[in-house]
Order: structure tokens, then C-alpha cells, then sequence
């Protein structure tokens, strides 16, 4: 039987050689990235258009964001984008 | 630090889904990827699709796995609200070309419901990366740091 811990699932995923996983945005929460980014994977998220829904993400320590229109979204982001990779 | 920004469909806001226009807008500015979705046509190559049925998105008709790529190139995307671009879907090496050097590829395998299209179409993607410098980057990364947006390569996904 398969086991769905989160932490089982990133030590699955780190044996069968996989580098990260997406998580589509409404599911992410500490409880299910923390372990996945202690498992050694990177997460991603998908579609996000609106700062007001990556906000409540942004502590989580996501390693990259997909968005239809990245530079509105970017804009949007205001002072905390001196702290993205974009940055540099 | 926050998450690098990927344009998702090549930059869905800037132009038809995983255009030349759109990929040409969204790179005007610093950007840490570009995602697309890929399809395995008749004659195995990848063209840049959300959605493998062609009416979808194009001015085609049919799934692409049934069309060669110059069969597919003949068509046209279509915008947002449906109406034809004059943008034609791009294949995968047109993409290879254009995108910057340090912009992590984040590439989808489209082959709705068939798990055997999908492993195809995976591996034809592996094949062709497997060729292209940037794939050095992607492999390396097996045992190098884990977040996206310091190791600038492939990312492969799956989607239906």
C-alpha cells in the first residue's frame, strides 16, 4: 500500500530521482512544502495572475512561480521584490 | 527570497498561448523561466500546445499526434478570445534557439488520457534535450541545489 506522508512521498520521490514537484497554488500550506523542501525537492506552484494570492504564499520558501503576465506580477509584488532572484 | 517568476504558456498575457510574440514580449523584462506544454506530432517532433486537440487553439483540426509538424506549422494560434493570430505553434528547438541563457525551461508533457502518447512523447523529449546544451544544466542538477531559480535548466512535468 502506498504510504502518503508527505515526508514518505519526498523520500519516494528523491530515490526515484526526481529534482522537485509543482503544486498547483490553492493546495500549498506549510505543512505540505516544509517537508517536501527538507526532502531535498524543489517546489513550484502554478498559475498565479494576482499578488493578493501569492502574499499568503511567500513564506513559504517556493522556489519559482508560474504567471500568464510575470511582469505585472512582479510590479504588483512592490517592495518585497528587492529580495527576488529577479533582482540580481 | 522571493520565488523566481516563470512565464507560463511562453506569457499568456502577451500574446496567443506559446507564441513567438508572446515569448518575445514576456523576455523584455528579467524573467527566471518560461513554461510550455508539449505534444508529439505524427512524425516526432514537439510542438509548443496547450492542448493536443488542435481545435482548441488553433485554426486546426484533430489531435496533434496525428499531424506532422509542418502540417501543424501550416496553421495558426489562436488568440484569447478565439480569434486567429497571425502566429504559427512553435516546435521545441524554435524555443531552444530563443530562449536566454540562465532561464530555466519548464516543459510539459501534453497527451490527454493516453499514458502510452505520454511515454512517447516524454522520451522524445529526453531524446531531444538530451542533445542540447542547455539539458547539462538539468542533469547536473541531480545532485547539485535544489531550488529552481540557482540551477537554470529543464524542468520536466506531465500534464493531461
Amino acid at each position: 500500500m502506498a504510504d502518503y506522508r508527505v515526508d514518505a512521498l519526498a523520500a519516494w520521490a528523491q530515490r526515484a530521482g526526481l529534482h522537485g514537484v509543482c503544486v498547483e497554488h490553492f493546495l500549498l500550506s506549510r505543512a505540505l512544502v516544509a517537508p517536501l523542501l527538507a526532502g531535498g525537492l524543489s517546489v513550484t506552484t502554478g498559475t498565479i495572475n494576482h499578488a493578493a494570492l501569492l502574499e499568503p504564499l511567500l513564506d513559504l520558501g517556493l522556489d519559482a512561480v508560474t504567471s500568464d503576465c510575470p511582469h505585472e506580477l512582479w510590479a504588483e509584488l512592490g517592495s518585497r521584490r528587492d529580495t527576488s532572484p529577479l533582482a540580481a | 527570497m522571493l520565488p523566481a517568476l516563470h512565464a507560463h504558456r511562453l506569457g499568456r498575457a502577451y500574446g496567443p498561448d506559446s507564441s513567438a510574440a508572446a515569448l518575445a514580449r514576456a523576455l523584455e523584462l528579467p524573467l527566471g523561466g518560461l513554461e510550455t506544454d508539449c505534444c508529439l506530432t505524427a512524425d516526432g517532433e514537439l510542438v509548443l500546445l496547450h492542448d493536443p486537440l488542435l481545435e482548441a487553439g488553433t485554426t486546426l483540426s484533430g489531435w496533434a499526434h496525428e499531424h506532422t509538424a509542418a502540417e501543424i506549422r501550416a496553421g495558426r494560434l489562436r488568440r484569447a478570445d478565439g480569434t486567429p493570430s497571425e502566429e504559427r505553434p512553435m516546435i521545441l528547438d524554435e524555443l531552444l534557439q530563443l530562449a536566454p541563457p540562465g532561464v530555466t525551461l519548464q516543459l510539459e508533457v501534453k497527451a490527454h488520457a493516453d499514458p502510452a502518447l505520454a511515454r512517447r512523447t516524454a522520451l522524445a523529449l529526453c531524446e531531444r534535450l538530451s542533445y542540447h546544451p542547455r539539458a547539462s544544466g538539468s542533469s547536473s542538477s541531480a545532485s547539485g541545489p535544489r531550488r529552481a531559480s540557482s540551477s537554470p535548466g529543464v524542468a520536466l512535468g506531465r500534464g493531461w
